[in-house]
């Protein structure tokens, strides 16, 4: 069986921006603005008024497309992770599917979690070691915050998508291990707009999880934190992660290339995979990449090594950075407009 | 259904029959003389030939003229000034369209942009329309 890599990538990130002191301006309770500060996010991404994840993802899927050299018409199926999906009964997929001119695909939705992401990456993954056809894999969010929640300052908009498929890639995938428990950190019934959120329950989760998993992957794999040059987690908020770098015995200069979550906030389903795709606009061949993805309880720990392929395709469309230099900051009633508040 | 949502879905037409023109930007090109069209044609005025092969244009171009948008032209719309232009297509043919990601005062005649997919407006609540638009190249 050919070994499946990652052909191309791409990302998206709104070029609107709100900084925290904008929030904090406009709710004044003393708690809540210690509390956004502590925990290190400057400035959140914010879609603009005519996008959505189906609009993010669209973005992310055509540039991992053109990375990849390969026809949307070649595609065997699309997957989108994505948390915060405004419809039950449509499929994002499908609709992004269409919008890259094709239609003879499996078009399917990994949802309600924030590592759906990495959830579709794994999935992704074995259909395209089990087809002949290149897999695009998508993640997208667009959080819907209730003003004023804990969340507000943190959730942050964005998408990334990879095409897996079997040949030369920019990076191949050598494993994944995921873990799962049970857990009320953050949902969102069926009735209500926004997110429920339990903050210390997810912090500590979190933590709890996605050292279990990643310790796990590096056993099961024989490796250790020496043989990876770069390690990614979702990044929750801009100090959780660095505390579970510290229990798994991480050095900060290993994280600090995919750690984004400071300058757009947390982007849910693809939080770390942004960070898989920060990092391999500036990898080199042969260097290894540790992704961890958390969400409802579960981590999806992913292992890639950065292949031949990877030469010649990072400027085939706008890097991560590039994304993060091109922006503009707006005000708070701004935010609350962009976001369909008022 | 209110009276903003009656107008809208009498403009709207068929949102399945637009998907190519909405998302691909799809033109057709006349199998008699070979002219271009960024729309579907029944009758090509040049050749008064009836047969068209359909075909995706690559949306990248430059702006031949702009206008800045002050006041939105429906209420329902909901949007502050925004630009919206002419494309002259590279191949050749000119597309209307909004120019997004860029403040209307700042667009120039000759800025190279492509083609996204953004959305347009919402018919009923929930269903989401999308169009096509223009953003300037970054890079």
């Amino acid at each position: 069986m050919d070994k499946v890599s990652i052909l191309g990538y791409g990302a998206y990130v709104p070029r609107y921006r709100l900084k925290i002191d904008e929030i904090e301006k406009a709710w004044t309770d003393k708690e809540y603005s210690t509390r956004s500060r502590r925990l290190g996010v400057e400035e959140k991404a914010v879609a603009g008024f005519d996008e959505d994840e189906v609009t993010m993802g669209y973005e992310a899927a055509r540039n991992a497309v053109k990375r990849a050299g390969i026809d949307p018409a070649d595609l065997g199926g699309i997957i989108t992770g994505c948390m915060s999906r405004r419809f039950r009964d449509k499929s994002v997929s499908a609709m992004i599917a269409q919008m890259l001119g094709t239609s003879e695909v499996l078009a399917c939705d990994c949802v309600h979690s924030s590592k759906s992401g990495s959830s579709a990456l794994i999935l992704g993954k074995s259909m395209a070691e089990a087809g002949d056809r290149s897999v695009l894999v998508i993640a997208t969010d667009n959080p819907h915050v209730a003003p004023c929640d804990d969340l507000e300052p943190l959730s942050g908009s964005g998408a990334v998508a990879f095409v897996c498929g079997k040949g030369k890639g920019v990076a191949h995938i050598e494993g994944s291990y995921s873990c799962s428990r049970e857990v009320y950190d953050i949902w969102q019934p069926v009735e209500v707009p926004y997110m429920y959120y339990d903050m210390n329950v997810s912090r500590q989760l979190y933590r709890d999880v996605t050292v279990q998993a990643t310790r796990a992957y590096m056993e099961r794999n024989g490796t250790k934190v020496d043989d990876y040059t770069y390690f990614v987690l979702s990044q929750q908020d801009a100090r959780v992660p660095l505390g579970v770098a510290r229990a798994l015995k991480i050095p900060k200069e290993k994280m600090a290339a995919g750690f984004l979550c400071s300058r757009i906030g947390d982007l849910y389903s693809a939080s770390a995979l942004i960070g898989v795709a920060a990092i391999l606009d500036t990898a080199k061949e042969g260097e290894r990449i540790l992704a961890s993805s958390y969400g409802s309880g579960g981590a999806d720990t992913i292992g890639l090594r950065v292949g031949k392929g990877i030469k010649g395709r990072k400027d085939a469309c706008p890097s991560i950075e590039d994304y993060l230099n091109d922006k503009v900051y707006i005000d708070y009633l701004s935010f609350l407009r962009y976001s369909h508040v008022i | 259904m209110t009276e903003e949502y009656r107008f809208i879905e009498h403009c709207a037409g068929d949102i399945n029959r637009t998907i190519p023109k909405r998302y691909r930007l799809q033109g057709s090109r006349c199998s008699k003389c070979g002219a271009l069209f960024v729309t579907k044609r029944l009758i090509c005025p040049e050749c008064k030939g009836t047969d068209f092969e359909e075909v995706a244009l690559s949306g990248r171009g430059k702006v031949y003229t702009y206008s800045a948008v002050k006041v939105p032209l429906l209420p329902v719309l909901k949007k502050g000034h925004y630009g919206i232009g002419i494309i002259e297509l590279e191949e050749g043919v000119k597309a209307e369209g909004q120019i997004v990601d860029i403040d209307p005062d700042d667009l120039k005649v000759g800025m190279e942009v492509d083609a996204t997919i953004r959305r347009a407006r919402e018919e009923y609540p929930g269903k989401v329309i999308y169009m096509y638009r223009f953003k300037p190249v970054r890079r």
